[in-house]
């Protein structure tokens, strides 16, 4: 009976939740727009989160796509398709990896950031300070933050497919042995504007969820600095759960109506 | 002016407030002390309308604040300084950025005039030296000196403060509230003070009052409470 109400209870905080973090990205698109966005703090966040993730991002994608180009060598070379080992690496990289992997980690970095700094404002009374001083915290302190994250994460994502294609360049060309320049030609071939955008769309939804969970979670952080790494880790593990289940809706819906 | 009638609110099943009345005349500054725990930083939340009550009035200069929209209380809220009990300071910011902020925020002034009006506000509060620090890097007393120095920089016309004194050594103590007692006297601040250091209360309020069980017990002025035969008053006042 106990446990009975206890779940009833986790389940309607739950239903509560969602309905609070809905609400808070109506009020965030309200002030965005009603063309109140503080474009210098936009441009400083997106500078912070981008510089902050690129270096992981580039050493997962580097490694990611030599790895593709090993294993694709191996495999392709069983059915005697070594030479499409460019093709392989490119449309996965572009296609799914990239993507999802860059947003991972992109949630791991800045995300866990945003929520731990906007946590630790909220437990000190900074976020309500805010509105004793006339102003909006969610315009000062959400929008620009959100924001970023929308405009940084695609282009951190296109930097990702390079880097990674690069990677497979490395082991096709130096491993496999493949001519460079084939090795090249063939990496451009497969790309079609389908291929990228398919990959592309997915990431806008991704920059959207990442900001809107951690800012959000950061935002309703109560209880000092336990509470903070309590929803700082919750902001990371809902934004990988959404980021795994709307990707895999997203690529079911890109796939049904774009081939 | 600033009048509280009949003040209500509840958390889930603990009354905090029940049945506040209290009136501040301009220019006036009452201190509201009480036990921790016995509501006076929800009542503080409450003036500035960062608490919606169960019921009642809370009118600030002829407005009932109760009834506002949030983007009209910000506007109200341009008017009124709050001092928050740990300082609240922004910590990504420094000092002068963290002064200079209402001003930036509210007003036209071009950079060099709001850099001479935060320097001048800093040196109010004794913190001049201090401006290009981080508050990460201040100590207690000096955080709540710049929190002021923030609090007042618009010249308001009411101050809130919430327990300005909890934390600091004896010394300090009675410096902050000194220095509270006199910006609000030279700036004509209507100001309410959330406290539990009853001696330097009874130094600078005009008059006191106490929270019990969600009301307030009494308010006076510093030897109505001292001459006061209530039971209550008389062993809070003991200690
Ligand atoms: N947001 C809230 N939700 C639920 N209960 C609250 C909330 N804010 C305050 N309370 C409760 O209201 C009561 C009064 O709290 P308040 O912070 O006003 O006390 P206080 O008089 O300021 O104490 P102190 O001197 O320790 O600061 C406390 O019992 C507290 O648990
Ligand atoms: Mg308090």
């Amino acid at each position: 009976m106990k446990a009975l109400r206890q779940i009833f209870q986790e389940i309607r905080d739950f239903v509560y939740g969602a309905g609070n973090a809905v609400f808070f990205l109506g009020e965030v698109l309200k002030f965005i727009l009603r063309g109140r966005i503080r474009w210098s703090d936009v441009f400083g966040q997106m500078y912070e989160q981008g510089v902050q993730s690129l270096f992981i991002i580039a050493l997962t994608s580097f490694a990611s796509g030599a790895v593709l180009a090993l294993q694709g060598a191996v495999m392709l070379n069983r059915f005697g398709a070594k030479e499409y080992v460019a093709q392989l690496v490119a449309l996965s990289l572009v296609r799914e990896l990239s993507p999802v992997f860059s947003s991972f980690i992109f949630s791991g970095k800045a995300g866990a950031r945003m929520t731990a700094e906007l946590g630790t404002m909220n437990v000190n009374d900074q976020i309500v300070a805010t509105r004793t001083m006339g102003v909006d915290p969610i315009q000062f302190l959400i929008v620009p933050r959100m924001l970023a994250c929308f405009l940084v994460l695609p282009i951190l994502i296109v930097f990702s497919e390079l880097v990674g294609m690069w990677g497979g360049f490395c082991v096709g060309v130096y491993d496999a042995g493949i001519p460079a320049a084939f090795y090249y030609n063939q990496t451009l071939d497969a790309i079609g504007y389908v291929d990228f955008f398919s990959g592309f769309i997915k990431t806008v939804f991704f920059g959207l969820i990442i900001g809107w969970i951690c800012c959000y979670q950061g935002y309703v952080t109560r209880g000092g600095s336990l509470g903070v790494g309590k929803y700082t880790t919750k902001a990371v593990a809902f934004s990988y759960i959404l980021v795994v289940i709307s990707n895999t809706v997203l690529t079911k819906i890109i796939l049904t109506f774009w081939k | 002016m600033i009048r509280v009638n009949e003040l209500y609110k509840r958390f889930d099943d603990q009354a905090v407030l029940s049945g506040i009345e209290l009136e501040v005349r301009d220019g006036e500054i009452v201190v509201i002390l009480g036990a921790s725990g016995s509501g006076k930083s929800v009542l503080l939340r409450h003036l500035i309308g960062l608490m919606k009550p169960d019921r009642g009035r809370i009118e600030i200069n002829g407005t009932n604040i109760v009834e506002l929209r949030e983007d009209d209380l910000l506007e109200v809220r341009k008017n009124i300084g709050f001092l928050f009990q740990e300082g609240a300071l922004y910590d990504f910011m420094s000092v002068y950025d963290n002064v200079a902020f209402p001003l930036r925020e509210h007003t036209d002034l071009d950079e060099a005039s709001i850099g001479k009006k935060v320097r001048e506000t800093l040196a109010l509060v004794g913190l001049q030296e201090a401006d290009d620090k981080m508050p990460a890097q201040l100590s207690g007393g000096m955080k709540k000196r710049a929190a002021l120095a923030r609090a007042i920089v618009l010249n308001s016309k009411i101050l809130f403060c919430d327990e300005p004194t909890s934390g600091l050594d004896p010394l300090r103590s009675r410096d902050i509230s000194d220095l509270i007692a006199s910006i609000a006297r030279t700036m004509h601040c209507t100001t309410v003070i959330a406290s539990h250091d009853i001696h330097n209360s009874l130094r600078i309020a005009d008059r006191l009052g106490v929270i019990k069980e969600g009301k307030l017990a009494m308010v006076g002025r510093a030897q109505d409470i001292r001459n006061s035969t209530d039971p209550f008053i008389k062993e809070f006042f003991s200690e």
